[in-house]
C-alpha cells in the first residue's frame, strides 16, 4: 500500500514540476497599464457624503420624493443623430396650487423590444407640496408618445395658467391647459387650430413678448434635416468607430418666429421679421432677453458648430442679425462654439445680461460679458469657468444663488454625444455635472466636489430646470439625462443666510402674464442687484420664473423696482426674507404668498 | 569544556517513563513522532518534485529552438512592416508576455496599420515592464497625445522629464498639454523650469504670455510678449496674441498690423482664422464695417471648407463630399491640403475624373 502511495505522490510531484519548469515564464499575465484611467472612476471621497461647511448641498431625493422618469436613449448601432440629444425637462404649476409640477419630456416613438410593454410617454408629476409628487400624465393628457425634444412653458393666452410647448424630432405640440370636466386641470393639443405648422426638428424654443402687445410670440430653433429613410451614418476619423455625424454634415432649415395674434392662433413671421435672412444653422439654445436694454427683447441662439445668432430687436418687429459685430457669435479665439445650453443674468455685477453658453469637449464653455451697447466680450477664462470645462461636454445650465449668499452660482450638466468617447477622445460618455460658486465681480469656483453625491456621479446629463419645488426659499433642481433617469435634487445648504421670492405676474393685456421681459432692481441695504425675467435658457428645458433673491444675512429688500414688459415701473418696498411675494402688474403692494419654512 | 552539537544532527530524545520501547529510538526533534510516516512521503514529493523541474526545463530548452525559430520569422516580417506576422507576435506574446521585442514589433506593426489605439495596450505593457526605457515612454506621451488621453500623456511627460530634465522637446509639448487639460500652474512651472535652462527660448515665454491672457493679466501677458520679443520679433504666434490682447484692450488700431501680419505670414490656416475673427472686431469697432465684412467672409469660407474636410472623412463611403471638400480648399488657397485629399480620393475611385481634372490643373499651375 504504501508503495502504491510514494508512486502516487511522485508521479504527481513530477507532473507538477515538469509543468513549472516547462511553462514557468508564461505563467504570470503581464495586463496592460490603465491605472490612470482606473483612477479616473474613483469618484466617492468623504466629502461627498456630507455637507461641507461654506459650500452649497444639494442631495438627490428622485425616488422618495416618487419620480420614477427614464428617459428611453433609443440608442441604435447606427449612432443616429437623434439620439445624442437627449430631451429636457421643465418646472410648470399647471393647477395654479404654488407648488411647482414638473414634467419630462420623453422619446416614445421607437417601438418598443416586446409589444406587451407600453410605449414610453411624457410624464407630468403633480407637487403634493409635502415633498413627493403624484403622476397625472394619464388624467391630464399628457401621455402622449412622441419623439419628444423640449419643454417651454408659457401662459400665451393671459388665461392665467402656463400652457406647454413640446418640441419634437417633427416639429412642435401645443398642449393649452384647461379646466378638466372631470376636475382639476388637463392639457388639449392645440397645435392645429394655433397655427404653429411646423415640420422640422425643432430643439429649444422661448416664449416672449417681441412686440409689446402683452401676448407671447415664439421662437423655435431648428437643428438639422435627416433622411429617416436613409440616415447619415459616420465614423471617427482615428478610430474607425461608428459615431453620429457632425450637424455640420446636414442640410439646414431657417429657425421660425410666430407672432401671437390673440385668440390662440399665430402667424408664422419668419420671413418678415428678418429671422430667414440668415444662413440657416443647427440651433440648440435660445433665450429671448433685452441684452440692450432699449426695451425691447432680442433673440440669442446658440448654435452647434456653426456662428451663434444674436436677433437685434429693431422695435417694428423685424430684427437684425449682429452676433458677429457684436462679439458674441464666435468664441474669443473665433472658433465656432458647439452652442448647446445658455445662461443669462447679471454674472458680474455690470446690471446688464451677460450670456453662458456651453460647448463641447476640449473647447471652454464660454461667458461673453456685457459690455453695454450690445457688446460682448469673451470672458471665459478670467471667470474661472473656462478652464474648469475643457474636460466636460456640457449641454444644460441654469444660475441659482445656491447658498444664498447675494452672489449667482451656476451649475452646467454634462455628458459626451458619443457612446465611444473614451476610445475617440479620451473621455467618457457620462460625465460629472458641476455646480460653481459665484465669488463675484464675475469669477467662479468649481464645488462641485463638495456639492452633494449627484455631483460626483457621471450621467449623460443634458437638461437642467430650476425651481424651489418644495418652498423653502431654496432653490432646487431637476435634471434629465439622454437614456437616463430624471434626477431631483433638492438644495439642503446649511448656512445663516436667507432669502425672498418674487413672482411677477403681468397685467396680462399690455404686458405678458409670465412678465418675460421685466427688469427687476433689488436694492438692500448693503447693495443693489438686477434680475431679468426671460424666456427660454437652458437647453431643451424650461425653469420656474420665480426670482428667488439671496440676501445674505440681511433681513430684508428695502425696495424692489420692477420695469414690466410694457414699459411701466413699480416700486415695492420693505420685502421680509424668508417670505414669497407676488408682484401683479398694477397693484401697488405685493401680495404674500408663502412664508418659508427652513 | 562545553560540547558542541554536530550541525544537523538529531539529539538522542531523553528517555520517559511513559513512552514504549519504539520510543526509545534515537528520534529528530523536527520530526515529531506523529509525523515520522510522513517523512517518507515528504522525501519522495522533493526528490521527484526536483526532478520533475529539472525535466521541465530541459524539455523548453529541447522545445526552445523552434519557439526561437518562429519568433524569428516573426520578427523578420515585422521588421518589413508586414501585417501577417500580427497573429504569430501575439500567439508568441501569450508564450512569453514579458518578451520585449515581440512587444516593441507588435507597437510598430500597430503603427503602421493604423491602429494607434491597439498600439497603445502594447505601449503600456512594454511600458510597465521597462519603467526607466525612454523610448517607449516617449512614444507613449507622443501616441496619448495624438490620442487626446492627455491624463496617460501628462503622466509619460512627467516621468520622461523626471529622468532627464534637460527633455526641452518633450517640457514644452507637455506644458502646452497641461494648459489644455487646465492645469495651469503645472504648465506654468513647466516653462520657468525650462526657462531656467533655456533663457532664450521663445516657446516658454510664449506659454507664460498665454496662460497670464487666459487668467486675464494682460500686463503679465504683454511682459512676457516684451521679453519674447526682444528674442524673436517673428514669432508668428507671439504676434497673434498681442493682436488679440490690443483688440481686447480696445486698441483697435494697434492691433491691426499685428494680426494683417499674421494672416499674411502664419502658414496654419487655424491662426489666420483667429487672426482673421480679431481683425473684423477690430474693423467693426472702428466703423470700418466693409473691410470686417469682408474678413469675416473668408473667415466663413475657410471655416466651410475646414468643417467640410472632417464631415468627408467622418463619411469615407461619400466621395461626393471628399471632391467637394478638395474643391473647398483649393478655393481657399489649401492648395497642399486640397491636393491631398484629392489624391486620396483619386487612390479610392480612380474614376473620380473631376477630381484628376482638378489636380491637373494644380499640377500645371
Amino acid at each position: 500500500m504504501n508503495r502504491f502511495l510514494f508512486a502516487g505522490v511522485g508521479l504527481v510531484s513530477l507532473a507538477v514540476g515538469l509543468w513549472i519548469g516547462f511553462f514557468a515564464p508564461s505563467m504570470k499575465p503581464v495586463s496592460p497599464d490603465n491605472s490612470s484611467e482606473k483612477a479616473e472612476s474613483l469618484d466617492w471621497e468623504p466629502h461627498h457624503l456630507a455637507p461641507s461647511p461654506g459650500y452649497p448641498w444639494l442631495i438627490d431625493v428622485t425616488r422618495s420624493a416618487g419620480i420614477d422618469f427614464i428617459h428611453n436613449g433609443h440608442a441604435t448601432p447606427d449612432h443616429l443623430i437623434q439620439e445624442t440629444l437627449g430631451s429636457g425637462i421643465g418646472w410648470i404649476d399647471y393647477d395654479n396650487d404654488g407648488w411647482p409640477d414638473l414634467f419630462c419630456v420623453q422619446v416614445g416613438t421607437v417601438a418598443s423590444p416586446r409589444s406587451s410593454e407600453p410605449v414610453p410617454t411624457h410624464r407630468l408629476y403633480r407637487n403634493l407640496g409635502n415633498g413627493t409628487f403624484r403622476d397625472v400624465s394619464a388624467e391630464t393628457g399628457v401621455n402622449i408618445s412622441a419623439y419628444g425634444m423640449g419643454v417651454e412653458v408659457g401662459d400665451y393666452d393671459n388665461d392665467g395658467y402656463d400652457d406647454l410647448l413640446l418640441s419634437e424630432l417633427t416639429g412642435v405640440r401645443l398642449l393649452h391647459n384647461e379646466a378638466n370636466p372631470q376636475g382639476g386641470r388637463r392639457f388639449k393639443d392645440v397645435t392645429s387650430s394655433s397655427g404653429l405648422a411646423n415640420l422640422h426638428w425643432a430643439t429649444s424654443c422661448a416664449w416672449g413678448d417681441i412686440d409689446r402687445d402683452g401676448l407671447l410670440d415664439l421662437y423655435v430653433a431648428h437643428y438639422v434635416k435627416i433622411d429617416h429613410d436613409r440616415p447619415a451614418k459616420c465614423r471617427d476619423i482615428q478610430s474607425g468607430l461608428p459615431q453620429s455625424c457632425t450637424p455640420t454634415a446636414y442640410p439646414h432649415v431657417a429657425h421660425r418666429l410666430f407672432r401671437n395674434l390673440g385668440h390662440g392662433t399665430f402667424e408664422d413671421i419668419t420671413d418678415s421679421s428678418g429671422i430667414s435672412n440668415v444662413p440657416p444653422a443647427p440651433g440648440l439654445g435660445v433665450v429671448m432677453i433685452d441684452l440692450d436694454d432699449d426695451g425691447h427683447l432680442d433673440i440669442f441662439v446658440a448654435n452647434d458648430m456653426k456662428p451663434a445668432y444674436l436677433f437685434h430687436n429693431n422695435g417694428n418687429r423685424t430684427f437684425t442679425e449682429r452676433a458677429i459685430v457684436s462679439g458674441c457669435g464666435l468664441s474669443g479665439n473665433g472658433s465656432t462654439m458647439a452652442g448647446m445650453g445658455i445662461a443669462v443674468g447679471d454674472l458680474d455685477g455690470t446690471f446688464r445680461p451677460s450670456l453662458f453658453v456651453t460647448n463641447f469637449q476640449n473647447q471652454p464653455n464660454v461667458l461673453f460679458r456685457n459690455l453695454g451697447g450690445l457688446r460682448f466680450s469673451d470672458g471665459s477664462y478670467p471667470s474661472g469657468l473656462g478652464l474648469a470645462s475643457l474636460q466636460r461636454l456640457g449641454f444644460g445650465t441654469a444660475l441659482l444663488d445656491a447658498d444664498r449668499d447675494g452672489r449667482s452660482d451656476l451649475v452646467v450638466v454634462n455628458g459626451h454625444v458619443n457612446r465611444h468617447a473614451k476610445e475617440i477622445d479620451g473621455s467618457t460618455f457620462e460625465q460629472h455635472a458641476q455646480l460653481f460658486a459665484g465669488l463675484g465681480s464675475g469669477k467662479f469656483q468649481d464645488v462641485s466636489h463638495r456639492a452633494g453625491a449627484y455631483f460626483n456621479t457621471k450621467y449623460a446629463g443634458r437638461g437642467v430646470a430650476v425651481a424651489d419645488y418644495d418652498r423653502d426659499g431654496r432653490l432646487d433642481l431637476a435634471i434629465s439625462s439622454n437614456g437616463g433617469p430624471a434626477i431631483l435634487l433638492r438644495n439642503e445648504t446649511r448656512n445663516a443666510n436667507r432669502g425672498i421670492g418674487l413672482r411677477l405676474q403681468g397685467d396680462g393685456i399690455r404686458s405678458n402674464r409670465n412678465a418675460i421681459g421685466s427688469r427687476i432692481e433689488v436694492a438692500t441695504n448693503k447693495s443693489k442687484r438686477v434680475f431679468f425675467v426671460h424666456g427660454g435658457g437652458s437647453y431643451l428645458s424650461s425653469g420656474d420664473r420665480q426670482v428667488l433673491v439671496g440676501l445674505g444675512e440681511d433681513e430684508a429688500i428695502s425696495n424692489v423696482l420692477v420695469r414690466w414688459p410694457s414699459g411701466k415701473t413699480q416700486q415695492f418696498r420693505s420685502l421680509l426674507a424668508n417670505e414669497e411675494y407676488r408682484f401683479i402688474e398694477g397693484n401697488d403692494s405685493a401680495v404674500l404668498e408663502h412664508t418659508n419654512k427652513p | 569544556m562545553k560540547q558542541r552539537k554536530k550541525p544537523f544532527q538529531c539529539a538522542p530524545k531523553e528517555a520517559s517513563p511513559s513512552l514504549s520501547h519504539k520510543s526509545e529510538k534515537p528520534s529528530c526533534s523536527h520530526w515529531p513522532q506523529r509525523l515520522i510516516p510522513f517523512r517518507k512521503i515528504a522525501s519522495v514529493l522533493a526528490i521527484t518534485l526536483l526532478a520533475g523541474l529539472s525535466s521541465g526545463y530541459l524539455l523548453r530548452l529541447w522545445w526552445t529552438p523552434d519557439l526561437q525559430t518562429e519568433r524569428s520569422i516573426a520578427l523578420n516580417l515585422a521588421n518589413a512592416h508586414h501585417l501577417e506576422a500580427e497573429p504569430l507576435l501575439t500567439n508568441l506574446l501569450k508564450q512569453n508576455p514579458k518578451d520585449i521585442e515581440i512587444l516593441k514589433a507588435l507597437v510598430v506593426l500597430q503603427m503602421v496599420a493604423d491602429r494607434p489605439q491597439e498600439a497603445d495596450e502594447y505601449l503600456a505593457r512594454w511600458c510597465k515592464l521597462e519603467p526607466d526605457n525612454p523610448t517607449p515612454l516617449t512614444t507613449r506621451f507622443e501616441l496619448s497625445a495624438r490620442l487626446f488621453r492627455y491624463q496617460t500623456a501628462v503622466a509619460c511627460g512627467r516621468k520622461l522629464l523626471q529622468q532627464d530634465p534637460a527633455l526641452s522637446a518633450v517640457r514644452r509639448k507637455l506644458m502646452w498639454i497641461e494648459v489644455r487639460t487646465g492645469q495651469l500652474e503645472e504648465a506654468i512651472k513647466d516653462a520657468e523650469d525650462g526657462l531656467s535652462q533655456q533663457p532664450k527660448e521663445t516657446d516658454y515665454l510664449h506659454l507664460l504670455a498665454h496662460v497670464s491672457h487666459l487668467q486675464g493679466e494682460w500686463d503679465a501677458a504683454n511682459k512676457h510678449l516684451d521679453d519674447l520679443f526682444a528674442q524673436s520679433e517673428h514669432f508668428l504666434p507671439a504676434i497673434l496674441l498681442r493682436g488679440t490682447i490690443l483688440c481686447e484692450t480696445n486698441q483697435f488700431q494697434q492691433a491691426i498690423p499685428y494680426l494683417d501680419r499674421v494672416i499674411r505670414d502664419d502658414p496654419l490656416p487655424e491662426n489666420q482664422q483667429k487672426a482673421r475673427y480679431q481683425l473684423a472686431q477690430a474693423f467693426y469697432r472702428l466703423g470700418r464695417t466693409r473691410e470686417a465684412d469682408e474678413q469675416m467672409a473668408i473667415w466663413q469660407r475657410h471655416e466651410n471648407a475646414l468643417r467640410t474636410v472632417i464631415d468627408a472623412y467622418q463619411q469615407p463611403s461619400n466621395f461626393d463630399l471628399r471632391l467637394q471638400a478638395g474643391k473647398l480648399l483649393l478655393e481657399t488657397g489649401q492648395t497642399a491640403r486640397g491636393i491631398a485629399v484629392l489624391k486620396d480620393l483619386l487612390s479610392q475611385d480612380p474614376n473620380q475624373a473631376e477630381a484628376r481634372r482638378l489636380l491637373e490643373n494644380q499640377i500645371r499651375k
